[in-house]
């Protein structure tokens, strides 16, 4: 780990910031950067896939037609406030059970969200992700940005997602035929945070039956914590098997980032501020950005915009980055 | 659509059209997928999965909580 993250208060460097680049493109002014918003709307979303206040006040969870519908996040089903479904969960309930081995429901559902969206339910509608985001706020001497074997230890949630959601419910399965969710059983802090930890507190007879693999559980809970203290996100950059799937979607999901070359004046003010650690001037639609929009914010030149298609901010003027680099090596 | 100019042997500059296959497939498999995946979400939920992810996720689960 040699690298520590110094928090950037504002977009561009000092040095630069209302100066002139070499090739003579005046920078504005320097932008101040308020994530306040993106907080308000996961905690909204959040409040509202939760609210079944009489679950936190009884100890038990949400019976109703609402839970076949899954959240875009990841969301416990056991949550006592929870009125939809993990489709985490729902993946490996559905290939786990003995009359499907291929989940449409699931897969259509996170086809049909990654395609619109893709990781922007990351940044926006995920309520681990505003935990693991609130957790970073505290303040610690070191941060950590990045580490060694920080890119590769990136694809593990791919191997997680194919092994613990797929191949495990699918084939390790009991004599009825039926396996277990291995992921929410052996790995995710998610059912511990939101559903066993507020279970086990309101009712008492839940509490009797914790044992080792609760305490297996808790720990990988405060390991998560504690990490997300020093390094952002650690559970989304590689562990969460949603995020996984959902990068799948990012360079061709309907709502994307845009880079306009002919704006950007490369000062680096984007890469600088994002906290998944990508450049956002060589591919603004990374499977790692979670479209949390700081790069955007960031920008002196107003260089990336976002929006649905031929959408955008500035419809039209804007251009994908892929679109651009083969005009560069046209014959002229 | 991309404007791609090459020299032809009597030097006059051509300016020919270009489609960009790339950009085309980019901005096509968005929509797209979302319609199969709105497809594929109806028809598992009438082959019954949807009885499934529900009966699940009315009974509080014991792997997810750590118990079971």
């Amino acid at each position: 780990m040699d690298k520590t993250d110094k928090t950037n208060k504002t977009a561009a460097s000092p040095k630069n910031a209302e100066g002139k680049k070499p090739g003579g493109k005046k920078i504005p002014k320097r932008k101040k950067l308020s994530e306040a918003p993106r907080h308000i709307a996961q905690a909204v979303w959040t409040a509202v896939t939760n609210s079944y206040v009489a679950g936190f006040l009884k100890g038990r969870i949400y019976q109703g037609e609402l839970k076949k519908i899954c959240v875009p996040g990841m969301n416990c089903y056991s949550c006592p406030g929870a009125l939809g479904s993990c489709p985490i969960g729902a993946m490996q309930a559905v290939v786990g059970s003995s009359g499907f081995k291929f989940s449409y429901y699931v897969v259509g559902f996170l086809t049909l969200i990654g395609a619109l969206i893709g990781r922007f339910v990351c940044g926006w509608l995920c309520p681990f992700g505003l935990f693991q985001d609130l957790l970073h706020k505290i303040p610690f001497p070191k941060k950590i940005k990045t580490f060694r074997g920080d890119k590769p230890l990136r694809l593990l949630k791919y191997v997680i997602f194919a092994v613990f959601v797929i191949l495990l419910p699918m084939f390790l399965t009991n004599d009825f035929g039926n396996g277990s969710p291995y992921f929410c059983k052996l790995i995710c802090p998610v059912g511990t945070a939101m559903a066993g930890i507020p279970l086990l507190m309101l009712n008492e007879s839940m509490r009797a039956l914790a044992g080792f693999l609760f305490r297996w559980k808790l720990v990988i809970l405060i390991i998560t914590v504690l990490l997300s203290i020093l390094i952002y996100r650690p559970f989304c950059k590689y562990i969460c098997p949603l995020g996984a799937v959902y990068s799948l979607f990012n360079r061709i999901s309907v709502f994307k980032y845009r880079l306009d070359e002919t704006k950007c004046i490369s000062c680096g003010a984007c890469s600088r501020v994002c906290k998944m650690n990508i450049d956002p001037t060589k591919n603004c639609n990374s499977p790692e950005c979670i479209r949390c929009g700081l790069c955007k914010k960031a920008c002196p030149t107003d260089a990336i915009t976002y929006g649905f298609i031929s959408g955008g901010v500035k419809a039209g003027k804007s251009k994908l980055v892929e679109d651009i680099k083969p005009d560069k090596t046209a014959e002229t | 659509m991309t404007i791609n100019s090459r020299n032809n042997n009597s030097g006059v500059i051509i300016l020919k059209p270009k489609v960009n296959l790339s950009k085309i497939l980019l901005t096509s498999a968005g929509p797209l997928l979302c319609i199969i995946g709105a497809a594929a979400v109806m028809f598992g939920h009438f082959r019954g999965e949807a009885g499934v992810v529900l009966s699940k996720a009315i009974m509080v689960c014991m792997e997810c909580i750590g118990i079971g």
